[in-house]
């Protein structure tokens, strides 16, 4: 069976195929080794890095690569297909916000250290109620002291459903004084506390705890309105990367299922020739070709020029609902088609399963968007 | 000024923007459709919107997908697009319009010039509409099976047979129709694809009651009905080729996000009149089936623009059928369910404020995943051509 076939892209972005090809060839399916609860490999998190791949949300004039959306989705695909478990939409994320700030020296030096891979830095944001998807109506700390001495300033409250524990770098949304700020915490300092939490594909999670913790002035990124906007872009955009790579896991999970239909034999013929396994395995492909057009339709959306915040916020609710709902239906579906090798942890499907169910529940699941989706189509 | 096909020179629509050209469109419509015409709940006769249609003939826009020198509006595929979403959101009757939708197309392929020259013109002023003769008693899915024949003699083709399920063959003028010319090699090399004027001698048309108590579709008798050889498309036992070309379109056509959309306004007008449009259940179902369309229009568009840049369609254009008739009967078995107690009235009763045809989508729908070739024939060619699984 050829890949080609599966296939869908419909770019005729030169470059993006091109980058599309080198994405394959630089992650490789199938021979990856698969430890729970380990941390991210990070010889290979700086190879990202001099790829260019950690920086594709920054603009050129700040030292980025000016691709944006559209090359960051490729190569979330790809990672997907790899079921590479590196948090790279959040990291992205965390470059896009930062991107979003106005360039002061501070803000600059991070975005250095994340577009490299020397550092790996993510956003808390999220509170431990609601359902995750998109921005929140409230965050989840505060930021408490005096107005006119940053230095003096502390951090209390737990950020939930940060996507790793092993973070040199946390980028906190907090509130303050009825605005929003960003600060950079370190994991290690006073009144920080990262608790750890195993997913089901193996990374680890991080509850961030602060009491009281301390922000030295240097620490404070940016203080307003403009922050909380940053925020809401850099989640709409994750959110449409995270559904990219739940489509990477689809296109794996497809070709594993088919090319396992088209060799195993029982009842003395492949059982890709019985017509039920056909109708299903089409109906799974079905599902990868919807996801793909629902990417491809929120991408073209939400990299229009101008577009406003509530075309990103459908787009990217858009894409999610379905790619969510099609990475499980897609699992699921390829379980059964495997038989009992398919829930084993040794052979590589069940990787793809695990990562589908974290990927699909983080940043808002397939409900919670489409919920979402039918509210901002009322307002 | 010049003249394409007797249709006045078009206006270079694909220039405006999207919004512009909506808002133009809409404003037509709005202006100038008969208001008693719109969201039928059953096919019109051509008599009862016969008005409309030649008044968009003369307008230039009977053709909108057709080139402009073919005398088509020239659409870009996102103008097609909002052209056929704004005739559904007025709720405005389609017509049997096979020969816009099919013959045009076929002919600028596989016609020559002098068929072209012949056979446009009239389907651009509608003096020429088509019903389609593929289906017969014995040839179903398997339509290779057909049993018309057509035999050879002088400057006429000599047809014999029966074909079925004939979509409004009473009102329609013309039949493009499969029939068996050859006898030697594979099924598929025998047969050719023929034009047929109805008025003819030799064609017997019989409506077949449905369901839903309309007479949409007939069985239609050939008894030595004769065919003047230049009404023949394409080469002789060539006609499998241009068969499967029309099938194309046609699955890109049923796979339009048009029928759907119109169930969801039904769904939306039935459930406002119903009280239940806060009602959470419903609300959830609602979001999920409007995803379900949006995304056939993602996938609608990508496959429009696959067209529009000459790119030809592979088979996995079947997954826009199946996705957009299975969608819309999802759509109708939800109505049916908001309906409550009204889920089996007929014809148009009223609910809250309004008239509603609450069994009008359920009627469409079902036959939508038979004809054009069934949900089961659509993943077949899948299974086989798009993901290669293999035959036994």
């Amino acid at each position: 069976m050829s890949e080609l076939a599966l296939d869908s892209t419909t770019d005729a972005d030169e470059s993006l195929i091109e980058l599309a090809s080198v994405v394959r060839s630089a992650l490789a399916v199938g021979g990856e080794s698969w430890d729970r609860r380990a941390a991210p490999d990070r010889e290979r998190w700086a190879r990202y890095g001099e790829l260019g791949w950690l920086s594709l949300l920054v603009p050129e004039s700040r030292g980025g690569a000016e691709a944006a959306e559209r090359a960051a989705a490729v190569v979330a695909r790809g990672l997907g297909r790899a079921c590479r478990r590196e948090p790279y939409v959040a990291a992205v994320m965390a470059a896009g916000c930062l991107a979003g700030l106005p360039a002061t020296p501070a803000v600059e030096a991070l975005l250095g250290g994340l577009s490299s891979g020397a550092l790996l830095g993510v956003l808390a944001w999220q509170c431990e109620s609601g359902d995750g998807a998109g921005p929140p109506a409230r965050l989840p700390v505060r930021a408490a002291g005096a107005e006119d001495t940053r230095g003096a300033l502390e951090l209390s409250g737990t950020a939930w459903w940060v996507p790793t524990a092993h973070a040199d770098t946390y980028l906190v949304a907090a509130e303050y004084n009825g605005t929003t700020l960003l600060a950079e915490v370190d994991p290690g300092g006073a009144g920080v506390r990262v608790v750890p939490s195993g997913a089901a594909d193996g990374t680890v999670w991080a509850r961030l705890e602060l009491h009281q913790a301390r922000l030295p002035g240097s620490a404070v990124l940016a203080v307003g309105e403009h922050v909380h906007r940053a925020l809401r872009t850099a989640i709409h955009t994750g959110t449409v990367l995270c559904a990219a790579e739940l489509l990477g896991l689809v296109d794996r999970m497809l070709e594993l299922t088919v090319g396992y239909l088209s060799t195993r034999r029982q009842f003395g013929r492949p059982i890709g020739s019985f017509q039920v396994l056909q109708h299903r395995a089409v109906d799974m492909w079905l599902q990868q070709r919807l996801a793909d057009a629902a990417l491809d339709g929120a991408l073209r959306r939400v990299c229009a020029p101008g577009t406003d915040e509530r075309i990103r916020a459908l787009a990217a609710s858009s894409a999610k609902a379905r790619t969510s709902a099609a990475a499980l239906r897609v699992a699921n579906e390829a379980v059964q088609l495997h038989g009992a090798i398919g829930f084993t942890d040794e052979y590589e499907l069940g990787r793809y399963v695990n990562r589908a169910l974290v990927l699909a529940s983080w940043l808002g699941n397939a409900r919670a968007h489409a919920r979402r989706h039918d509210r901002l189509l009322a307002s | 000024m010049t003249f394409r096909y007797g249709v006045p020179a078009q206006r270079n629509w694909n220039a405006l923007g999207d919004e512009e050209f909506r808002d133009l469109v809409r404003t037509d419509f709005e202006l100038h459709y008969p208001p008693e015409l719109r969201y039928p709940s059953r096919r019109l006769l051509w008599s009862e919107q016969s008005a409309w249609y030649l008044r968009m003939a003369a307008h230039g826009w009977i053709a909108p997908s057709w080139p402009v020198e073919f005398g088509g509006m020239g659409l870009a595929p996102a103008k097609l697009l909002i052209f056929l979403e704004e005739q559904e959101r007025h709720g405005i009757a389609r017509f049997q319009d096979h020969g816009i939708r099919m013959i045009g197309p076929v002919l600028m392929r596989f016609g020559t010039e002098e068929q072209r020259r012949r056979l446009l013109p009239p389907i651009l002023s509608c003096e020429h509409r088509y019903c389609q003769g593929y289906s017969e008693p014995d040839a179903g899915s398997d339509l290779a099976s057909l049993r018309t024949t057509a035999t050879r003699d002088g400057e006429v083709w000599v047809v014999n047979g029966t074909k079925i399920w004939t979509t409004m063959a009473h009102d329609v003028t013309h039949m493009f129709l499969l029939a068996r010319t050859g006898s030697a090699g594979p099924a598929q090399a025998q047969i050719s694809f023929f034009l047929l004027d109805l008025a003819g001698p030799g064609v017997t048309v019989r409506p077949i009651r449905d369901i839903a108590d309309e007479h949409e579709l007939c069985e239609v008798f050939l008894d030595d009905v004769r065919i003047p050889t230049d009404n023949l498309v394409g080469a002789v036992d060539g006609g499998w080729t241009v068969a499967k070309s029309v099938l194309g379109f046609e699955r890109v056509h049923l796979g339009s996000p048009q029928l759907p959309l119109s169930g969801l306004k039904l769904l939306e007008q039935l459930a406002g009149a119903r009280g239940l449009v806060d009602d959470p259940a419903y609300r959830d179902q609602l979001a999920g089936l409007r995803l379900d369309v949006e995304h056939l229009r993602d996938a609608y568009e990508q496959f429009a623009r696959k067209l529009s840049s000459g790119e030809p369609l592979g088979p996995d254009v079947s997954m826009l059928k199946i996705w957009a008739t299975e969608t819309f009967q999802r759509i109708a078995d939800l109505v049916v369910e908001v309906a409550g107690p009204a889920g089996g009235a007929a014809g148009r009763v009223p609910l809250g404020a309004e008239q509603i045809g609450v069994l009008s989508a359920f009627y469409r729908a079902r036959p939508s995943t038979i004809y054009g070739g069934s949900s089961e024939v659509q993943r077949n060619i899948i299974a086989k051509q798009v993901l290669k699984l293999p035959s036994s």
